[in-house]
Formats: structure tokens, sequence, C-alpha cells
């Protein structure tokens, strides 16, 4: 039982930070765009924000693996294995957010300026 | 005779709920996050005042955020312990369920609330913008 919880936790853990990464990664480029207009600056500054959030974020899990936690049946195995991946789900909403917020403040004024422009 | 036989096991009820509670709280959450976010478009698009690109790319972002939010909540709060019969199974369900509809229903007004702010903020530099445009005509 330990394996299975120790296997399925690092997969299914690492597939949801590496989809979710790829999501924010494709729909956060027209914000940078918007933000950054000069050439290929955009690109690199998403590209380091991915490294950085895969960093983190996989880190978190790997480190928040260690359990001394005794399993006797199968029903612990899934409750522990949904409130870990829960909780991981919880984390990277609350950072999403908290991003998109920021984004939000430094791009006002950029996005407001181009809107007048247009 | 129609005794009803007692189950040895355990794990059996507990696995039920769980098999259960699962689909039900992600189908929920599917279905809520399709119909806000079907309806959001309108208002991101009206936010960001026809630049298609970022209201699409903006509309997506929170429908991630909405999900991450919903189903790790879903998950976080799933443990039942301790149920040895049927009556037990469907008091804890209807007990996580409607906890986490309570839930969901407090993030999609958070959701909503948003775009209301959103919705304000556009219009208000819209005037403002309006404002300077006939200043410049005028003088």
């Amino acid at each position: 039982m330990e394996w299975t919880y120790i296997i399925s936790y690092l997969l299914i853990e690492l597939l949801i930070i590496f989809l979710v990464g790829g999501h924010l990664f494709k729909h956060g480029a027209p914000y940078l765009k918007a933000l950054f207009p000069s050439e290929g600056l955009d690109k690199f500054i998403n590209r380091l924000l991915l490294t950085g959030y895969y960093l983190i974020n996989a880190g978190f899990a790997i480190y928040s693996l260690v359990h001394n936690y005794l399993f006797t049946n199968w029903s612990g195995v899934i409750e522990l294995l949904a409130h870990d991946i829960g909780f991981l789900c919880l984390l990277l909403g609350g950072i999403h957010f908290a991003n998109l917020f920021i984004l939000f403040q430094v791009s006002k004024s950029s996005i407001t300026n181009q809107n007048q422009e247009l | 005779m129609n005794t009803i036989v007692p189950i040895d096991n355990p794990d059996f009820y507990t696995l039920w709920a769980y098999a259960i509670y699962i689909p039900l709280t992600l189908i929920l959450t599917f279905y809520v996050a399709r119909k806000l976010f079907k309806n959001g478009l309108v208002y991101m698009r009206d936010i960001f005042s026809g630049r298609e690109e970022l209201a699409v790319s903006t509309n997506r972002l929170f429908e991630t955020g909405f999900y991450l939010l919903n189903i790790g909540f879903a998950l976080w709060i799933m443990e039942m312990r301790y149920i040895n019969s049927m009556r037990e199974l469907m008091e804890g369900l209807s007990h996580k369920v409607g906890g986490f509809s309570i839930y969901l229903g407090v993030v999609l007004f958070f959701n909503l609330f948003l775009f209301f702010r959103g919705k304000k903020a556009a219009r208000i530099s819209q005037e403002l913008r309006e404002r300077q445009q006939t200043k410049m005509a005028q003088g």
C-alpha cells in the first residue's frame, strides 16, 4: 500500500503541475505581450516564469511526500491521496489568483495606455 | 428469512461513499464552470473593449483558477471515517456534498463580483477617455 500511495502521489501531482503549467504558459502569453511590447522580451519572461513555477511546485510536491502514516486499509490510502492532491490544487489556485492580481495591477497602466492609442 | 446480512469489511461503506462523492463533485464543478465561463466571455469582451485575444485568455485563466480551487477543496475535505451502515453513508455524503455546494456558491459569487468590478472599472476608464477627447476637441 505504501508503494501504491507513493507512486500514484508522484504521478498525479506532477501530471497536474505539468498540465496546469502548460495551460498558464499558453494563455498568459497575450498578457505579457501587452505588457512588454518589445521584441522577444515577453517570450523570455514567460519561459522564466514557467521555470520558476515548475521549480516551486514540483519541489513542494516532492518535499511534502513524507508522511509517518501507517496504512491499514485502502480507504486510508484514498483519503490521504485525496487530501494531499486537494491541498496541492488549492495551493496552485491560490498562487494563480495572486499572480493574476499582481499582473492586473502591473498591467493596468500599460493596457489602458494602449487602449488610448487605439 | 429476510434478514439483512451485516457486512464485516469496515472499508465497504467508506469506499462506496468515496466512489459516489468524487464523480458527483467533479460533475458539479464542471457544470457550474461551463455555465459561468460561457457567459463570462461576454463580460470579458466588454472589459477589454474589443481586444479579443486578451478577453479569451483572461477567461481561460479564470476558468483554470476556478477548477483548481473547487476540485482542490472537494478533495481536501473528502475524508469520511467510521461509516458502518447505509444510514451513516447517506448522512455523511449529504453533509459533505451540501458543504461543497455552499463553497461552490461562494466561489461563484466571488467570480461574479470580480466580473462586475472589472466591468465597472472599464466603464469608468471609458468615460474618462471620452471626456478627455471632448476636451481635446474643444480646446
